[in-house]
């Protein structure tokens, strides 16, 4: 911080910019339009809607205990049907399946989320359809919640909010769930402040089921640069939504609590295939998104950009510091000018830029405070440079996690 | 998953140019942020890699060493050194073919690098004043070892009488085996304590009618003969009032000392040098009783660059206060300006006393390279002690706060060390 106030000294004294104040300039508009939009979000749907209901929940290997909680769960929020397609048998998860006498059952041979719930969904009978997760809780009236957006004809999908339960059990859990936090409260509000949500995901999402039915080919043999979508259904069935003018809704009232994972490889896994996929969408639906308020364009593109400007300013940095260039002369010669005191500083001071950006989610969870280094860090050295890895690799259309 | 379906080949450019894009994308950001921290620095990327092509070379060099090999490195120079007094060191050079120029070499290669100046360069080539230069060469490595640099220029005082008056052609050549130039400040004295003494034998006049022509011819020569590029100050601040050959002393006149002058410059066209640069180099007296600056400017083409000494006596000698870089050289500097050549900051120093000498510097260095372009060269007056005046304390690293920003200054890479120039080997 004390380095962003030399910056600007410099700057009125030497008429000379820093990069590094450009980046961080960059990083703070970009932030306040965003946050600005997610400050307009409210919850626009409050009336009930009274609609047949499916729930489709596509499953593969699940943990018998979590896979009976989460059925119960989605029992007591009483949909009109449920149907749980098993990718590839599961003599164990069948028999807790069958215990519960509403829940329908198919099994197909092992072929892929994408198939599993497209199988469900030719078989489901109701107007709305939830696609869920087999390791997702959905407390009570829940769906109630979720369904109202739908009582306006031009709502396609509708998005809840999303927690991780347990997150307090290891690190890797409460920085999920720090990480779903923020996607509820600034990305899903600010996109869902225009009804115009990028991606509705997968734990639980609505749907109209015309509005699939109507590109299921499509949506199973969806293709990118010639090889086959796997992963990334839920951005795609958002994308299909939205292609066909459907608004994209955030219902902040309904609340789903998901499962995370529990290793680290596995949380670098799930992270490099979100990132893949969620950049080979956005390129996707490059063709489209100017037709959508500007703002959606704005938000994908500079998701799209930041990690190269991000990645880029390290580099330039660690250059700078080979070479000398782009020194403080203000400072030489003086303790402000050393390394060490460069690199404290400037960790504190990001720390400090980053800890006001989360500060709506310190007020919610207070003691994270204690981990806003590690959630930087996790932030800085893995979320985003995962997206430049995953912007090379994003034909690679493994799971890795199931 | 059968992700392994035929992909063709149109798909296989398109996401080729996906990719290409994301190269080109973190390519731009990173030039943006490259250029942006050049417009501080004053110069671009390809400066940046020049100048570390120096640095290349002598990492190549270092390598070459290692392997056994006839001809010599700067680093076998510097061994020599360390071990071995001068004198050694001197014939070890002198057992190289005498026609040859002496190079530093990028061996096996076509052409050598040479040490030159070169005033395109962006930046202020570094020099410095050394005690025992030219008498221990050890002393310029140690003192470069001491700042973290070499120095492109190494200036000794050099004077007429019968002592010591030859031009040191084996201790040129061998500094310029490490990559240094020499700048001689000539002068037509004997060196005694007793400045204002009145030395006859040296008049102006004299020099001009060619008394002192064979002597100067020989200089000539032996500065023909080494090929590389010498710096002359020749009868340096002579609008002052302490020097034999300052105008009103030895009863030398404006018009004679500017005589004297064209005339060694003659002599030297004469003998076809063309590797000799001339530093008209006066006090810059601007409302003197002896003379003013620009009564004896020799002319456009009898010389090369401007010199100056530029000293913060600070307050150990009475007299004088302590000044700011800007304070000494700022109304110089607009004075010399007229003149629209290259500046050398001949004899440049700080004393102790009076004020912070690490600030000094660090704000002195840093406004050389903001405010003064025709400064070309700087040369650090580095006497331990002032052998002429008592008590002020010239050198680098009379504290270790002062030495520290001295390093600090210097490692702006505007400050220039020695510049190399590709020459084929004939």
């Amino acid at each position: 911080m004390i380095y962003g106030l030399l910056q600007v000294w410099e700057l009125i004294k030497d008429e000379h910019i820093h990069y590094y104040l450009i980046f961080f300039l960059w990083v703070w508009v970009v932030w306040l339009i965003k946050f600005g939009f997610a400050k307009r979000y409210r919850v626009k749907y409050t009336q009930d809607y009274q609609t047949s209901v499916s729930v489709i929940i596509p499953t593969y290997n699940e943990d018998p205990d979590l896979f009976k909680d989460a059925l119960q769960s989605t029992v007591d929020n009483n949909p009109d049907e449920i149907i749980i397609v098993f990718d590839s048998p599961n003599e164990n998860l069948e028999e807790i399946a069958r215990s519960f006498p509403k829940v329908k059952t198919i099994i197909i041979p092992k072929n892929g989320k994408r198939t599993a719930f497209a199988t469900g969904l030719v078989n489901a009978t109701g107007e709305i359809i939830i696609l869920k997760d087999s390791d997702t809780i959905l407390p009570k009236d829940c769906i109630r919640e979720l369904i109202k957006p739908f009582i306006d004809p031009k709502v396609g999908g509708v998005t809840p909010r999303i927690h991780i339960f347990n997150p307090d059990d290891n690190w890797i859990r409460r920085i999920t769930e720090w990480i779903h936090d923020q996607r509820d409260h600034f990305a899903a509000s600010a996109q869902g402040s225009i009804s115009t949500v990028a991606c509705l995901p997968g734990p639980t999402c609505a749907f109209r089921r015309k509005i699939i039915l109507g590109s299921l080919n499509q949506f199973l043999n969806e293709k990118f640069m010639g090889t086959t979508c796997e992963t990334g259904d839920d951005r795609s069935l958002t994308n299909i939504t939205l292609k066909q003018g459907y608004q994209t809704v955030f219902q902040k009232t309904a609340i789903v609590y998901t499962d995370s994972q529990n290793r680290f490889l596995n949380f670098w896994r799930q992270q490099i295939r979100w990132a893949r996929s969620s950049q080979k969408y956005t390129l996707m639906s490059l063709s489209w998104m100017f037709k959508k308020p500007k703002f959606f364009a704005f938000y994908l593109l500079s998701d799209l950009i930041a990690p190269f400007f991000y990645v880029a300013v390290l580099i330039v940095s660690l250059l700078n510091l080979i070479f000398r260039l782009d020194t403080f002369t203000l400072v030489q010669g003086t303790i402000l000018g050393t390394l060490w005191f460069a690199l404290i500083s400037g960790f504190i001071g990001i720390n400090f830029s980053f800890g006001v950006r989360q500060l709506s989610h310190l007020r919610r969870k207070k003691a994270d405070i204690f981990w806003l280094p590690i959630y930087l860090l996790v932030v800085n050295f893995i979320l985003i440079p995962v997206r430049i890895l995953g912007f090379f690799t994003m034909t690679n259309q493994q799971w890795m996690t199931r | 998953m059968n992700n392994k379906s035929k992909i063709g080949i149109k798909n296989k450019i398109k996401l080729f140019g996906i990719r290409l894009f994301g190269v080109m994308l973190l390519i731009f950001f990173i030039l943006a942020g490259v250029l942006i921290g050049s417009l501080k620095e004053n110069k671009t990327l390809f400066d940046v890699i020049a100048e570390n092509k120096n640095k290349l070379a002598l990492f190549i060099e270092k390598i070459e060493k290692l392997a056994p090999n006839e001809t010599m490195t700067v680093e076998t120079v510097k061994a020599a050194e360390t071990e071995e007094p001068i004198t050694d060191q001197e014939k070890q050079i002198s057992g190289q073919t005498k026609n040859q120029k002496p190079s530093r070499g990028l061996i096996k290669t076509k052409t050598v690098m040479q040490p030159i100046i070169n005033l395109e360069a962006k930046g202020i080539y570094l020099g410095a004043v050394l005690d025992n230069i030219p008498g221990k060469i050890e002393n310029l490595f140690a003192f470069e070892e001491k700042i973290g640099k070499q120095v492109a220029i190494v200036h000794w005082f050099q004077d007429w009488s019968e002592k010591d008056k030859d031009f040191k052609i084996k201790i040129v050549e061998s500094l310029w085996q490490h990559g240094t130039i020499v700048l001689i400040s000539w002068e037509p004295w004997e060196t005694t304590r007793n400045y204002a003494r009145p030395q006859p034998q040296f008049e102006m006049a004299k020099i001009a009618q060619g008394d002192f022509d064979p002597y100067i011819r020989e200089w000539a020569k032996a500065i023909k003969s080494f090929g590389g590029p010498v710096l002359i100050r020749f009868a340096h601040e002579m609008d002052g009032n302490w020097y034999p050959w300052a105008i009103g002393m030895n009863n030398t006149t404006e018009e004679e000392y500017i005589n004297a002058w064209k005339h060694i410059h003659d002599v030297f066209k004469e003998e076809k040098v063309s590797n000799v640069q001339w530093v008209w180099s006066p006090n810059w007296n601007d409302e003197w009783p002896v003379s003013r600056y620009d009564k004896i400017y020799p002319g456009d083409e009898y010389v090369d660059w401007i010199g100056m000494s530029i000293f913060n006596w600070g307050t150990t000698v009475t007299y004088q206060k302590w000044d700011t870089l800007d304070k000494r050289l700022g109304w110089r500097y607009k004075l010399a300006l007229k003149y629209n050549k290259p500046i050398i900051l001949a004899e440049l120093s700080c004393d102790e006393t009076g004020g912070s000498k690490s600030r000094w510097i660090l704000d002195g260095f840093a406004s050389l390279k903001k405010n003064y372009p025709l400064v070309k060269a700087i040369v650090w007056f580095n006497y331990p002690q002032a052998r002429y005046s008592s008590q002020v304390l010239w050198a680098v690293d009379s504290s270790p706060e002062a030495l520290e920003a001295f390093r600090q200054a210097i490692r702006d890479p505007y400050f220039l060390g020695p510049q190399f120039e590709e020459v084929p080997i004939n």
